[in-house]
């Protein structure tokens, strides 16, 4: 039985945010549901908020929706930090990542003071992803507010890549970057048609100079920390060490707990201008654990 | 990978600094521009050669170079590289800050990292302070700057530190949570940059020096970096300091000052468009590139004595082939101009001989044997890293095969002409499979029904060189073209698009005179790296095809075919009137 009091959610058109958030309420005593959403997707995300609107009304638990953007992220930080801030009479604080951008993901956990909060994250995963197309139109990449970390002059870049299915966006991020060296976490294992999807694909940097390319699994319990620290090590004090995720949504939880670990490397996020209708199909697996 | 490639393609920056010295071409460029006490603005799409150039300038380099020459720096114009694009350019925090606030803090980490860039720099020239009361200059430096120096270290490594203390402690804050979290004690250009130069000519070996300041990049400043900037580069007194400011073409950064006022191409700055138009043995381009292969094969112990040609031979039977059809062709041109002049026949020779070679092979026939350094000169598109990245995987193949082999240190004296065919029609392929995945994928602000349209556009601009190849009369090997009749509802729609291709490296453009009254003209050459797979050739000819913009829009919006007439629709430009 999990003991949350708030429950922090990005609304998604996605199966699995709503099958997950009736798993959570049925497991949990929720009093407070924050939901965000982003305008741009709002038509598409209309029936999934309100069917959670009705079942937080039906276990009367409190629900306040608050609207963000892709395009404008500095007022979306701004509404966030409005409602994180303050938290410190909440207990418990329980994070859905499962439809929630990584940025979103590295802005709330960074707001939310640990000091006064226990904090538990959430991801379900989804029963398979569409084959076509996840994500298009890609947007420039960004380093996050407040957790770009600190600069060293006269040092190169280096980029760390987890890679996902939109294998080409990796190229992408290095154009932008141009790092002297990119290290290219490749997430293990057939699930979910990661060999062909990901694992393959990424096969085309092997040869590229510059690039290293290593194993990582961001379903094991620590979400691939250790493997991705013993490969970024040798370069966080001799580089300004940027770091994205492209991969599984739990690499998310890694990169972030690394940035607090060391907080001289800076999280960078690689937005997208469209998703599929169709990203997942149902939903599998449920992941639960505190930060 | 562990060997030297000659013909390592990637970032400048990447190179270092004996490779930046080995490898550099001073020459048949506007390099020279750099060492001016002009305001100067270096334009290009990336592999042009802008950072390889402020680097080879930049006083690090320049040392390095004189020590391998047992000679001495000149202090006259010292150049400092600024790179821009460093995770501190990217941080975004200002937009969380009112506009005033917001520039504050852009122009603070943009003049620490100037004034850093020029302490690093300077600090690499040996006994510069020697001689002199290094205790004074940081007495000075002190009052001038709101920074204390440590006593214990060298000046100018004393004041690298201090810089990079100083963005950390304004970074230290600027991350704290709150959204309006500012950093108060920070530096203008006036109160840091300027300051610091003005010390910096206390130092007797520096009197007399002027301060080239090289930002490289610039297209990833912020809005008020670009502005304050823009507001130095409008200081006119250009006896201290100058800029180099080098920035791609798309995404330039606008003019705009911070006062509001603008800056103006030929009174406050001077432009340079690092893309280079042709490519043929007596263009520039066609030059540089030679000199490029030549040292680099030299400078790394390959091949000592052998020419680019000779490094990259043509393939014989091609050879042979075109040879038979240059005489031919020429036959044709005697008939034709029975008391012609010679400049007619070879004018003649010049315009059908490769075109009768791609016109008389068999349907069934392979692609042509794509080989030779001429080929790889063209196929470069005037983009001296498109020039580099074929023969980088030619030899990587080579040695790879070799090293399967079991050869430990294997020699290569020359990229044979199946090998350069094969990696070729390899990169061309890969170039269009870019294209066909979607490149909105990949480019930035590229939706997916402009990713189709490129496809489109792409497509009939193949068929429609392809077409020409076989059967237009008079310029079969035109492979450019400009736009005619822009007052076309969509044109906006077709301008963004072919924006796009150029951030995708696919479309090249540079501007020439027109026929008009000398009008200048934008003329577009699509990346030849395209045309091989295609079976077309990618060495072109004088001339550009002149296409509607009805036409283009048609093609990438309905994937309709851009109309061909046999004789028509193409505009020939003078052999060489528009080389540099």
């Amino acid at each position: 039985m999990m003991n949350s009091n708030l429950f922090i959610t990005v609304a998604s058109w996605e199966d699995r945010f709503l099958l997950g958030f009736k798993r959570i309420i049925k497991k949990s005593n929720l009093t407070d549901v924050q939901m965000y959403y982003f305008e741009e997707y709002a038509e598409r995300t209309v029936e999934h908020r309100e069917a959670v609107k009705e079942l937080c009304k039906k276990k009367n638990i409190h629900n306040t929706n608050y609207q963000i953007s892709f395009k404008n992220s500095a007022e979306s930080w701004k509404t966030i930090y409005n409602n994180i801030t303050g938290l410190t009479k909440v207990a418990n604080v329980t994070v859905d990542i499962t439809t929630m951008p990584r940025e979103i993901i590295w802005t709330i956990l960074s707001q939310i003071d640990t000091n006064y909060v226990k904090v538990s994250y959430v991801y379900h995963k989804p029963e398979r992803y569409d084959e076509e197309w996840l994500t298009r139109d890609p947007a420039k990449p960004r380093l996050v507010y407040k957790l770009a970390g600190m600069t060293k002059l006269g040092v190169p870049t280096c980029l760390l890549i987890l890679t996902g299915y939109d294998v080409d966006r990796v190229q992408q991020l290095i154009n932008f970057f141009e790092p002297s060296t990119t290290l290219l976490g490749v997430q293990k294992g057939k699930q979910l048609n990661n060999l062909k999807c990901n694992i393959e694909k990424s096969k085309k940097y092997e040869k590229e100079p510059g690039i290293v390319l290593f194993n990582v699994d961001a379903y094991c319990t620590d979400h691939g920390f250790a493997e991705i620290e013993k490969h970024i090590e040798p370069y966080i004090n001799t580089t300004n060490l940027v770091m994205s995720s492209l991969g599984p949504k739990l690499s998310a939880i890694a990169l972030y707990r690394l940035n607090r670990k060391y907080p001289d490397t800076a999280l960078a996020y690689a937005p997208s201008r469209e998703f599929n209708p169709e990203y997942s199909h149902g939903i599998g697996g449920t992941y639960i654990n505190s930060l | 990978m562990d060997y030297n490639n000659p013909f390592e393609y990637a970032s400048a920056f990447k190179l270092g600094a004996d490779k930046i010295v080995d490898f550099y071409v001073p020459d048949y460029n506007y390099s020279r521009f750099i060492r001016s006490r002009r305001n100067i603005f270096l334009v290009g799409e990336r592999g042009c050669g802008k950072s390889m150039t402020l680097l080879y300038n930049s006083v690090p380099i320049q040392q390095k170079k004189v020590e391998k020459e047992s000679s001495k720096l000149k202090l006259d114009i010292l150049c400092v590289h600024i790179p821009c694009n460093t995770p501190l350019m990217y941080r975004r925090e200002y937009q969380l800050l009112n506009d005033f606030k917001a520039s504050i803090i852009s122009e603070h980490f943009l003049v620490l990292k100037i004034m850093f860039d020029i302490a690093d720099s300077l600090s690499k020239i040996p006994n510069l302070t020697k001689g002199i009361d290094e205790s004074e200059l940081r007495k000075e430096l002190g009052f001038l700057l709101p920074i204390k120096l440590p006593s214990r270290k060298p000046v100018l490594d004393g004041l690298a530190i201090c810089c990079q203390k100083a963005i950390n402690d304004a970074e230290k804050v600027i991350n704290a949570k709150g959204p309006n979290v500012f950093y108060e004690n920070a530096l203008s250009f006036s109160s840091g940059v300027l300051s610091l130069l003005i010390c910096l000519r206390e130092i007797p070996k520096l009197a007399d020096s002027h301060f080239a300041l090289m930002l490289d990049d610039a297209q990833v400043l912020n809005k008020h970096q670009i502005k304050v900037l823009n507001s130095w580069i409008a200081y006119r007194d250009n006896s201290l300091f100058s800029f180099k400011i080098a920035t791609t073409k798309v995404d330039r950064p606008p003019l705009h000052t911070a006062s509001g006022g603008e800056i103006f191409e030929g009174h406050d700055f001077t432009s340079i468009d690092m893309e280079q138009p042709y490519q043929n043995r007596l263009s520039d381009f066609g030059k540089l590139a030679r000199d490029i292969i030549r040292l680099r094969l030299k400078k790394t112990g390959i091949s000592i004595l052998k020419t680019p040609e000779e490094f990259f031979p043509v393939n014989p039977q091609f050879e042979k082939d075109m040879k038979k059809c240059e005489d031919s062709v020429r036959k044709e041109a005697r008939k034709k101009f029975i008391n012609g002049t010679q400049k007619q026949i070879t004018d003649y020779v010049y315009k059908y001989a490769r075109a009768k070679y791609f016109r008389d092979r068999s349907k069934r026939a392979n692609l042509p044997p794509y080989s030779g350094f001429e080929t790889l000169v063209h196929l470069s598109t005037g983009v001296i890293r498109n020039l580099l990245e074929p023969p980088y995987w030619m030899y990587d193949k080579i040695i790879s095969e070799k090293r399967s082999k079991g050869e430990e240190n294997p020699m290569i004296d020359e990229i044979p002409n199946s090998v350069q065919t094969e990696i070729i029609l390899d990169r061309s392929e890969k170039k269009w499979a870019f294209i066909n995945k979607g490149l909105d994928e990949t480019i930035e602000k590229c939706s997916r029904e402009q990713a189709k349209q490129l496809e489109n556009l792409f497509e009939n601009l193949a068929i429609l060189f392809k077409t020409r190849l076989l059967k237009h009369k008079s310029e079969p090997r035109a492979i450019s073209f400009t736009i005619s009749e822009t007052r076309f509802e969509h044109y906006p729609k077709l301008e963004k698009l072919l924006i796009l291709a150029q951030k995708a490296m696919l479309l090249n453009t540079y501007t020439s005179s027109a026929k008009d009254l000398g009008k200048r003209e934008t003329y577009y050459v699509p990346n030849r790296i395209l045309w091989p797979i295609r079976g077309l050739d990618p060495v072109g000819q004088h001339a550009r095809v002149s296409i509607k913009a009805v036409h283009l829009w048609a093609a990438a919006s309905e994937n309709k075919k851009i109309p061909f007439s046999k004789s028509e629709n193409t505009e020939e430009r003078g052999l060489f009137n528009d080389e540099q």
